[in-house]
């Protein structure tokens, strides 16, 4: 990183100093690997998928894995300037001097923030530029399970829950490196065999065994030599079992979230039909109220938080949830820790949990209705009714919270005018409520509304539908701030054009890696930052894919065409995707199979007699 | 004594090395989790979002160092000063690391209170470069101790000099050192950055100085 006096000239010096607490620092490992998070440090700080897999490849005592950051853009230049490479937080070691740099793949938009990381740290951008000496550069995460954008630049892309793989992988490497000798003597042979060895590993796809062949307007990968014909997704089955961090490194200066966080359950059966993790994430997986006391205890004890957030896609599904919150808060009792549910339902139980917890009101209380009527709400197979959104609500301003959050998205399959002017009437119903439930308060409610554009995404029942059109969103977004003119009402509309970039990436074959690489080319850099992103460079850098960028997440896709991303198994069918999406268009919904009966998506092909979470017994 | 008074910890801290970049909010969460982490017993406010009870001296500003900072903590029960270094000992890096704790009753005045002066050592370099005499000489204008024949100066550069008891600087081969005596109280607090704008208007010429190095070495009431 940088000298002393030149972190004197950067904005937040302290984020790159290294040294916090629980940071493992290891100079004489064996194996180095790098866990780059292509945003800044205090949105990767965050992550908790980063900290399960720097603590479950650190308890090895032969590797070290070094976090690094995206460096905030005058930190960036003053490295250029003084021609030092990106390097690791916890040595200092350049990342061109690893033996594996690995990537999380959050969000679309980091994507050039990927590239430039390689370059300022001394690897060659392309895979196939790569000499054998160069690291290995991995992958995971959602964005992963359509590798194919990032097919250029990626030696291997993990897919799945990372624990075990990545055990998997560390046993692969040394085996290889036992074999062949040190990575900085290898040579593209050596290179090559490694490669070959690690991408044997279940949910490991190695980009360069595939060929991509054009059909129906689309680069479909297909296996050559040392190719599968499917990726399989990794499954942790027992969370119990698996290895969790209740000693993340703390880090010093203040993070987006900024607390301890404790994986309560991973997945959800729920079936939202535009939701990535809903699909990705199957069976659900809990974990037992006496563990997650203890990881608490343990949580507090090596951070010295004051605030422990409980973490799932959904917390309030956990079967012993009540048993959770006070298993937890019994653990940390009288060390003025307070709790976070973070993920809640659109239902008075929701509402019930966050008061018991006296979860901070001044946040608010968040609701995701998703659509504003209920027609809709069943083609996007959300299962919340009207009658649940008005009662939650009002379940909150009873409950002392003077402040909503409404979660909205417009653009969705099927979508008509109707839909629209139905979020506006909820907002005023919920505002309506609020009043009534306020009395004397209700000068002070607040409701604030997000609205988001639809992003179809792969390996969901809406990966067929076409993103809307831009002028489609800004007439719905005018019609809704006409039709909204409460003063107690905040309307917030996500950036359109960066939902038109996230789609044309996240639909995207091979194509579209050469723009992810013009771009990147032309400046962009932190594109996940409003203040640098440029649709503009965007445009130009598409051109080199032959398309639009609403070609790309525009197009309606046919059912039956094959899909650059169809080599990744994520557990859940395509038959049953389709089925999902053919139930979308007739307005019919799909129960929670946890709750209902197994709708056969495929997941209990890895998990015989699968019943929608795991474990399945029930709650004491 | 009265068994109702409350004890308070009055422990001194280092800011110093690379956590020098740390700001005052950084090192507020740092100690307050290092407390906790150590099981410190610090008593908490009431009320529906509960805090530990502390505070802290003026703030530090990001890249500057101290040798003794202050930190009182209102204790729920009457803890050793000497089990609380020692758990602190563990639970914070060297470079902010717990120099030494008393332990006193809080009906006593705050040991915060009252503080009016800082004795800092700033490590300054000009552009373009000067000869170090010149800063000497232009330093040794400021202050209430400054004698006659200082030329006054208008506006904010005046209204510093009110704010420094005692500035002095000496050269270090290359380098100048400015030992100054500034405020840290809320009426007659100066940043380091304000002290070298000061400087800069004494030298009477297009100079701009920035410090390399500042540490607050201690207090003075
Ligand atoms: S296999 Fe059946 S029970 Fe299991 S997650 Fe899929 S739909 Fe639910």
């Amino acid at each position: 990183m940088l000298p002393g006096d030149l972190l004197l000239r950067v904005e937040t010096p302290a984020r790159y100093v290294n040294g916090e607490i629980n940071a493992a620092v290891k100079p004489h490992a064996r194996v180095r690997i790098a866990f780059c998070y292509p945003d800044v440090y205090q949105v990767g700080m965050d992550h908790l998928g980063t900290l399960i897999l720097y603590h479950v490849a650190n308890s090895h005592e032969e590797v070290a894995v070094e976090r690094c950051f995206a460096p905030w853009p005058d930190c960036a230049q003053q490295l250029r300037h003084l021609g030092l490479p990106l390097s690791t937080l916890e040595t200092g070691t350049p990342l061109r001097d690893c033996d594996i740099v690995g990537f999380t793949l959050q969000y679309e938009l980091t994507y050039p923030t990927l590239l430039a990381m390689l370059h300022m740290g001394g690897i060659p951008v392309r895979a196939a530029e790569r000499r054998g000496s160069d690291p290995i550069v991995i992958a995971g995460g959602p964005g992963a399970t359509n590798p194919e954008p990032l097919a250029p630049f990626i030696d291997l892309f993990c897919i799945g829950d990372g624990e075990e793989l990545l055990e998997e992988l560390l046993a692969r490497y040394e085996a290889v490196t036992d074999d062949l000798g040190p990575r900085a003597r290898w040579g593209l042979d050596e290179r090559q065999q490694a490669l070959a060895a690690l991408a044997e590993i279940e949910g490991v796809y190695w980009p360069a065994a595939y060929e991509v062949h054009e059909i129906a307007g689309q680069l479909i990968p297909q296996p050559g030599r040392g190719g599968k014909e499917k990726i399989v997704a990794r499954l942790v089955r027992d969370l119990d079992a698996a290895p969790f961090p209740t000693s993340p490194p703390v880090p010093w200066v203040e993070t987006v979230h900024d607390r301890g966080q404790l994986e309560i359950a991973r997945g959800c059966t729920r079936g939202c039909r535009f939701c990535h993790a809903g699909m990705f994430y199957r069976p659900v997986r809990e974990r037992s109220p006496e563990i997650l006391a203890r990881q608490a205890a343990e949580l507090v004890d090596n951070t010295g938080y004051d605030e422990l957030s409980l973490v799932a896609l959904n917390c309030p599904d956990h079967r012993c949830i009540e048993e959770v919150i006070e298993a937890v808060q019994g653990a940390v009792a009288g060390r003025g820790v307070s709790l976070g549910l973070p993920s809640l339902r659109v239902d008075t139980f929701s509402v019930d949990l966050a008061r018991k917890i006296a979860q901070v009101r001044k946040g608010g209380m968040t609701f995701a209705p998703e659509a504003g009527t209920q027609r809709l709400r069943d083609v996007i197979n959300k299962n919340v009714t009207e009658e649940d959104l008005l009662t939650a609500a009002q379940a909150a301003f009873e409950a002392g919270w003077l402040t909503v959050k409404l979660y909205f998205m417009i653009g969705l399959p099927t979508e008509t005018a109707e839909d629209v002017a139905g979020i506006a009437d909820l907002i005023a119903q919920v505002a309506a409520t609020g009043r009534r439930a306020l009395g004397r308060k209700a000068g002070r409610l607040q409701i604030n509304v997000s609205i988001a554009a639809f992003n179809p995404k792969p390996h969901t029942p809406f990966q067929w539908c076409g993103q809307a059109p831009w002028e489609y969103l800004e007439r719905a977004r005018k019609r809704l701030q006409m039709a909204v003119r409460d003063r107690a009402v905040r309307l917030s509309f996500h950036d359109f054009d960066q939902s038109l970039v996230e789609a044309a990436i996240s639909r995207g074959d091979r194509r579209v890696g050469e723009a992810i690489e013009a771009a990147w080319r032309a400046g962009a850099y932190l594109d996940a930052w409003s203040e640098f992103f440029d649709v503009g460079r965007w445009r130009q850098a598409m051109e080199r894919t032959g398309r639009a960028p609403e070609e790309w997440a525009g197009r309606e896709i046919a059912l039956d065409a094959p899909l650059p991303w169809d080599v990744i198994d994520t557990g859940v069918t395509k038959e049953f995707l389709a089925g999902e999406y053919e139930k979308a268009m007739k307005g019919q919904a799909t129960p929670d199979c946890r709750e209902w009966e197994c709708h056969s998506c495929g997941a209990s092909r890895r998990v015989p007699g699968c019943r929608g979470v795991i474990p399945d017994a029930q709650c004491r | 004594m009265n068994e109702a008074v409350r004890w308070r910890a009055v422990i001194t801290y280092r800011k110093t090395g690379r956590l020098r970049y740390l700001s005052h909010l950084d090192v507020t969460r740092a100690m307050e989790r290092a407390l906790r982490r150590a099981a410190v017993r610090v008593a908490y406010t009431q009320g529906y979002n509960q805090r530990m009870r502390l505070s802290f001296g003026p703030p530090l500003p990001v890249g500057a160092e101290g040798l003794r900072e202050l930190c009182v903590a209102v204790l729920e029960e009457r803890t050793a000063a000497a089990e609380i270094v020692e758990r602190l000992r563990h639970q914070l890096p060297q470079e902010l690391g717990c120099v030494e704790t008393t332990v006193e009753p809080d009906d006593r005045q705050s040991p915060l209170k009252h503080l009016r002066w800082a004795n800092w050592r700033i490590v300054v370099v000009s552009d373009p470069p000067v000869p170090p005499e010149q800063i000497c000489g232009a330093v040794g204008l400021l202050g209430r101790q400054a004698t006659g024949g200082t030329p006054r100066l208008e506006g904010e550069e005046n209204d510093a000099s009110n704010r420094i008891l005692r500035a002095e600087a000496v050269v270090n081969g290359e380098e100048v050192e400015i030992l100054a005596t500034i405020g840290v109280a809320e009426d007659n607090y100066l940043s380091p950055d304000k002290l070298l704008r000061a400087v800069e208007a004494r030298l009477q010429r297009p100079i701009a100085l920035r410090w390399t190095r500042a540490v607050r070495v201690g207090f003075e009431r």
